[in-house]
């Protein structure tokens, strides 16, 4: 343990010498033997007397001395503090700590988090919030404060329990104080309204473990540390840039996909309209290129009908590369919600030539369907024809990836909240 | 640069120089419901192009 005495005094009460640290505003000293409450500014008389109580649990204590933000402050004093609500219990101790140069803060320990705070004279009281307005309130309600927002967190009627040591106010046993806490970005917002006053106060958790190591007592002793609510989010390394490399990788793989599904490949038959009663027909073209994908497209002028229609590729040896049949189907029409289509008067497949040379095209009528062999089709092949496909995939990839992130951070805020007791009635 | 940056930019730059490379030949997007010869969609079989899967339902 760190820190030392400026000077020390008997208790007027029971005579246990008592350390003085806490500076010339200290209103009352309680005697942590015999719970005496001595007044500070008159040569220390008995005030009052809380009797002999359990000391709250805390590893925290008085004389232990604490840096923060590049401030030295020593621990004075110690409240115990039970809120209870429907038969549930919760307790937190609250610490009262001085600089010579900063005044009177506190370090609070509650479920295994410690966190510091400090009054806010600056705050518009023009703003302040009621648990009745918080009530009455349809969403939750916020308030801005050092150009950040904060938003209701939870209403909490605090009673003290136990106290000891020094105060630059007169705490009394039992008293309580009601605090509509809003979370902001990395701070608790307080409005506290005790029987006498109104004071605004601004919490910011401490990393638990430095400054346990830090005033002298092993971090274990502070308890498992339920999830705080003032708890930073940790982003991923280079989280910020993965998600802007995300973000410009969606845009850059679906611009090069459209450019890609844009190319027509080369045509290597543009066959003439045919009607169906002439089919079958049969063309021939020249395959150049059997790195890329050929496209064999049949091209109708229907108007609600289908068919099905067939084509067999034969390679420059006249045997059979492949085949693909395709139904080409399209409908018409209008209703009350206007007019309507349904299907396409187009249709495709797409295979790899395996040689170059010229290929012969049979084209037939495979199924007349509800053509009554009414209407024409035309054949159209182009070799070369790249896809979007995986330029597509690529997009997709990495636009959830860039969600992923998004969201991520977006959970970790949601979760902030998780502990709030706003219930939202619909 | 910071690495983990470098390995980022560079991962992005191989994956689309990759899916562009795919997509502008095609890798993987022939119809996979051909068949051999149009004897084969008569009668159903495969034949050499695979699995012929008929259309579906027509209006």
């Amino acid at each position: 343990m760190s820190g030392g005495a400026l000077r020390s005094i008997n208790c007027t009460s029971c005579g246990a010498g008592l350390s003085v640290l806490g500076g010339g505003r200290v209103l009352t000293h309680v005697c942590g033997y015999c719970g005496a409450v001595l007044d500070a500014q008159d040569a220390y008389k008995v005030l009052d007397s809380i009797g002999k109580r359990n000391h709250p649990d805390s590893p925290v204590q008085i004389g232990m001395t604490l840096t923060y933000e590049g401030v030295d402050f020593t621990v004075i004093g110690t409240l115990g503090m039970v809120e209870r609500h429907r038969g549930s219990e919760w307790r937190w101790v609250e610490h009262q700590v001085f600089s010579p140069t900063h005044g009177y803060l506190w370090l609070n320990l509650e479920d295994g988090n410690l966190t510091f705070t400090r009054k806010v004279r600056d705050f518009d009281m023009r703003q302040w919030l009621s648990p009745a307005s918080v009530e009455r309130a349809e969403t939750p309600p916020t308030r801005s404060y050092g150009g950040q927002k904060f938003r209701y967190y939870e209403t909490t009627t605090a009673r003290i329990d136990f106290m000891e040591g020094e105060f630059n106010w007169i705490p009394k046993l039992g008293e309580t104080v009601k605090v509509v806490s809003l979370l902001g970005p990395d701070a608790m917002l307080e409005l506290v309204e005790s029987t006498r006053e109104r004071e605004v106060e601004l919490s910011r958790l401490l990393p638990r473990d430095a400054v346990a190591r830090q005033m002298g007592f092993d971090p274990a002793a502070l308890g498992p540390a339920r999830r705080h609510p003032l708890q930073a989010y940790v982003p991923l390394r280079e989280e910020a840039f993965l998600r802007k490399a995300a973000t410009y990788m969606t845009a850059a793989a679906a611009v090069l996909g459209l450019l890609f599904l844009m190319i027509p490949g080369r045509t290597v038959l543009d066959a003439p309209a045919v009607p169906l009663s002439d089919l079958p027909e049969s063309y021939t073209f020249e395959v150049s290129n059997t790195a890329q994908i050929t496209l064999v497209e049949f091209r109708t002028d229907f108007e609600n009908q289908w068919a099905a229609f067939a084509a067999e590729i034969l390679g420059p040896d006249g045997q059979p590369v492949v085949a693909g049949e395709r139904a080409v189907s399209y409908y018409s029409g209008r209703d009350s919600d206007g007019n309507w289509s349904e299907g396409s008067r187009r249709s495709n497949f797409r295979f790899r030539p395996n040689a170059t040379g010229l290929h012969r095209v049979r084209l037939e009528l495979s199924d007349p369907g509800a053509s009554n062999l009414i209407g024409t089709v035309a054949l159209r092949i182009q070799q070369g024809k790249p896809t979007g496909f995986w330029l597509f995939a690529l997009a997709v990839v990495s636009g959830l990836a860039g969600i992923a992130l998004v969201a991520r951070r977006a959970l970790h805020q949601k979760s902030r909240f998780a502990g709030s007791d706003w219930t939202s009635e619909d | 640069m910071d690495p983990i940056r470098l390995i980022i930019v560079g991962g992005a730059v191989i994956a689309l120089l990759g899916a562009s490379y795919l997509s502008y030949y095609g890798v993987g997007r022939a119809s996979t419901d051909l068949a051999a010869s149009t004897q084969s969609i008569r009668t159903g079989s495969s034949g050499s192009g695979g699995m012929f899967a008929a259309f579906g339902r027509i209006k």
